[in-house]
């Protein structure tokens, strides 16, 4: 069976051949898209073995940090204060799954497939230039896809609060931090603190019994009141 | 000290133990429940995820309160990511880190809970002893006018301006020496948490509390709790360590709040009900705000005076209530969502800005049923809230109130957390406001009061308990804690936990 012509011997447009055609314009999109989307990331070095962020994707969060707080103003930029070890450190502390979504997340921000749909950007985000990045950030931080709202909510909260974290920062920006109540010698989860007895004031008496049906009291086992220790 | 407190390097070897009660959670509900039933000579284990922190840990680093303290490491959000969720995890619940704010119930809530929820038994009057009794107990008393912040003087004078009501807020301190660090732990031991309050009172007479143990599930055989099943973490990586502990009570109880109570019972199998269904979290948007004075918000007591003007704005529209929140470098940057140089501008306007909340009544709306927990497949637990246009009308009310606060407090310039901000310098730029969009992920969002989900109630096709917060189904499992809230409060609800709980311990102890 002949294929119809047109009268110039082109080949007559059927619903057979849209179908072929557009699916031989999706396969070179798809396959240059993949080209696109397959653009290295520009990797970056932790400063040590990381805990739980692939390479990959802590070269991501490294480019994105150093964009989100760069350096300038007297502000050092977020690698030198070893922000993206900071998340890193903090995300190995929470379950595989969450480690995964931010992951994806980053992935979604590098991809230079979805920055060439979404922004006209056919270059992975840790590889641009620093003005492309800054757009970057600010079209997904105004996207009106929830979704990529939802990618700059997520890695903006680690970023910004593993940075402001760092106390070296406080003094410039007029914190004080908190007085000196002789107890920064806190070591959570390092040793054992003994229960805490003291108080400033004296604490109240134990709350009365309310008058509702109670179990009998065994035998011996009246209520003692607390007895607080003195302040040493 | 009759009892023990072990934390998770104390324990090596698998621990099976068989008691009265077992509660899982040392929170507002679990604690001051605890110490009731110790009283009455009861044998009570205690199981805690978090660990146990003292004075001597609050040192007032960011850095190491947020993984350290609060849920998920501080980095829990509702699914969607456009809730960011403060929620304590310490031998103490939230009790350790929150800001001391205390109210009784309102009324309007009480009353709401009789008539269209079918409550009895939870009115001003019958719950008046149990308010009494713990509010002796936490030294809850008004915080003097004179020894308000800076930040809290901008509510104080900005509603007194415009005419709308401001009071006092009553606080559960004793000698407290205005350090403004309440939220990471109060570094004087004023704050009359919990791990200083009624679980040393329980521990006294004899209770165990397992802290940085991970109550797994209940086992339920024949429409009882039989077993508590947990797991020792590593506080540090929050790992399994291997270790088990297994405890047998004759009576178990849930308190380890809205959110992970729910979600504890799903993993356990216990469905029966509308289980992490009408949650609620009191959703608070923030409106900061540049002086020329200094504020340091940073410093001084916390949310010490507050206002109820818009509160009951009538059934058909979401009420909001407003305090003023300590402001510390981490949690102002969460807040913000600029990047680059402006990040600094703004970070640089720290000692003089205020920030003021707007918390909105979620759950008094007829059409308002919260959102849901739930498990996620590969087990974490899950919060969905959507943000409906009846709240978000209220977000837009309540970030005009807001603004208008600064104003009549001096402000010279306020800001919207939008992107971008709306930035408006004089009482004409309010208007700004009516042309941006409310919702997720328009604007910041937040939670610290977290309830419902186990709701109480008479009916069990409507709720999770009844009022003696009994399980309908389950026999001898109870659930202390907000999450038996059939509404949010339209308050800080430490103090109705409390009260709540107070009134639970008769019912556990008759339950044995």
């Amino acid at each position: 069976m002949t294929e119809p012509t047109t009268p110039g011997g082109a080949p007559k447009p059927t619903r057979r051949r849209l179908f072929q055609f557009v699916a031989a314009g999706g396969l070179a999109a798809a396959l240059g898209g993949v080209g696109v989307g397959l653009q290295g990331t520009a990797m970056r070095e932790p400063a040590g073995p990381l805990r739980c962020l692939s390479p990959r994707a802590f070269s991501i969060l490294a480019a994105l940090a150093d964009r989100i707080c760069p350096q300038g103003d007297g502000f050092p930029a977020a690698s030198e204060l070893k922000v993206a070890e900071g998340v890193d450190d903090l995300m190995s502390r929470v379950h595989p799954g969450d480690v995964a979504d931010l992951e994806t997340a980053l992935l979604f921000f590098e991809n230079a497939l979805s920055g060439l749909l979404f922004d006209g950007r056919p270059t992975p985000f840790s590889a641009c230039d620093a003005a492309t990045q800054d757009a970057a950030i600010d079209a997904f931080r105004s996207s009106a896809v929830g979704a990529r709202r939802q990618v700059f909510k997520a890695t903006y909260g680690l970023i910004a609060g593993a940075y402001w974290a760092n106390s070296t920062l406080h003094t410039k920006i007029g914190y004080s931090g908190q007085p000196d109540y002789g107890n920064r010698r806190g070591t959570p989860g390092v040793s054992r603190p003994p229960i805490e007895r003291r108080s400033l004031e004296p604490l109240g008496p134990l709350d009365p019994v309310p008058e509702e049906p109670v179990a009998e009291l065994p035998e011996g086992s009246e209520p003692t009141p607390a007895v607080e220790e003195a302040s040493p | 000290m009759k009892g023990s407190l072990t934390i998770g390097t104390d324990l090596t070897a698998d621990v099976e133990v068989s008691c009265d009660v077992a509660i899982v959670g040392s929170g507002a509900g679990g604690a001051v429940l605890a110490a009731g039933l110790v009283e009455r000579g009861l044998k009570v284990v205690m199981l805690e995820e978090g660990g146990y922190f003292t004075r001597a840990d609050f040192d007032g680093d960011e850095a190491k309160v947020f993984p350290m303290m609060y849920q998920d490491r501080g980095t829990r959000t509702t699914a969607d990511i456009a809730i960011t969720v403060l929620q304590g995890r310490t031998v103490g619940g939230g009790t350790t880190i929150n800001w001391t704010t205390c109210f009784r119930t309102p009324e309007r809530t009480l009353e709401n809970w009789a008539r269209v929820h079918g409550i009895e038994g939870y009115d001003a009057a019958s719950l008046a002893p149990h308010f009494e009794a713990v509010e002796e107990r936490l030294g809850i008393a008004e915080w003097p006018v004179e020894r308000i912040n800076a930040n809290n003087d901008v509510l104080h004078r900005g509603c007194t301006k415009l005419g709308w009501e401001v009071t006092p807020l009553r606080r559960n301190v004793r000698g407290c020496a205005d350090s403004g660090y309440c939220g990471m732990g109060c570094p004087v031991g004023a704050k009359q948490a919990m791990h200083r309050t009624y679980i040393q009172d329980a521990l006294d007479l004899g209770m165990t509390v397992h802290a940085d143990v991970r109550a797994d599930r209940f086992e339920v055989e024949g429409g009882r709790v039989v077993a508590v099943h947990g797991s020792v973490l590593e506080r540090d990586t929050g790992r399994a360590t291997g270790t088990k502990v297994v405890v047998k009570p004759k009576v178990a109880v849930s308190s380890c709040g809205a959110i992970n109570g729910p979600a504890l019972l799903l993993r356990s199998g216990i469905e029966d009900g509308p289980v992490g269904r009408r949650t609620f979290i009191h959703p608070v948007i923030a409106v900061p705000a540049q002086y020329e004075r200094v504020i340091n918000p940073f410093f001084g007591a916390p949310q010490s005076v507050g206002s109820h003007h818009f509160f009951d704005r009538g059934d058909d529209h979401v009420g909001f209530f407003m305090e003023a929140p300590p402001i510390h470098p981490v949690l102002a940057s969460l807040a913000f969502s600029g990047f680059g140089l402006e990040t600094y501008e703004f970070m640089e306007m720290l000692p003089h800005m205020s920030a003021q909340l707007a918390l909105h009544v979620d759950g008094l709306h007829p059409d308002d049923d919260g959102g849901v927990v739930s498990l996620r497949r590969d087990g974490r637990t899950r919060l969905d809230y959507p943000v409906r246009p009846f709240l978000a009308e209220a977000f837009k009310k309540s970030h005009e109130a807001l603004a208008r606060v600064h104003f009549a407090a001096g402000a010279k310039r306020v800001l919207s957390l939008h992107v971008p901000m709306t930035d408006m310098r004089s009482v004409d730029d309010v208007a700004m406001l009516a042309d941006r969009e409310y919702g997720s992920l328009k604007h910041q969002i937040f939670s610290a009061h977290q309830m419902g989900g186990c709701a109480m109630g008479p009916d069990p096709a409507t709720s999770v308990v009844n009022t003696d917060l009994r399980h309908h189904a389950v026999e001898n499992l109870f659930v202390v804690d907000g999450s038996v809230f059939p509404t949010s409060l339209g308050v800080n609800p430490s103090e109705t936990i409390y009260a709540v709980a107070h009134k639970a311990r008769g019912a556990v102890a008759a339950a044995l």
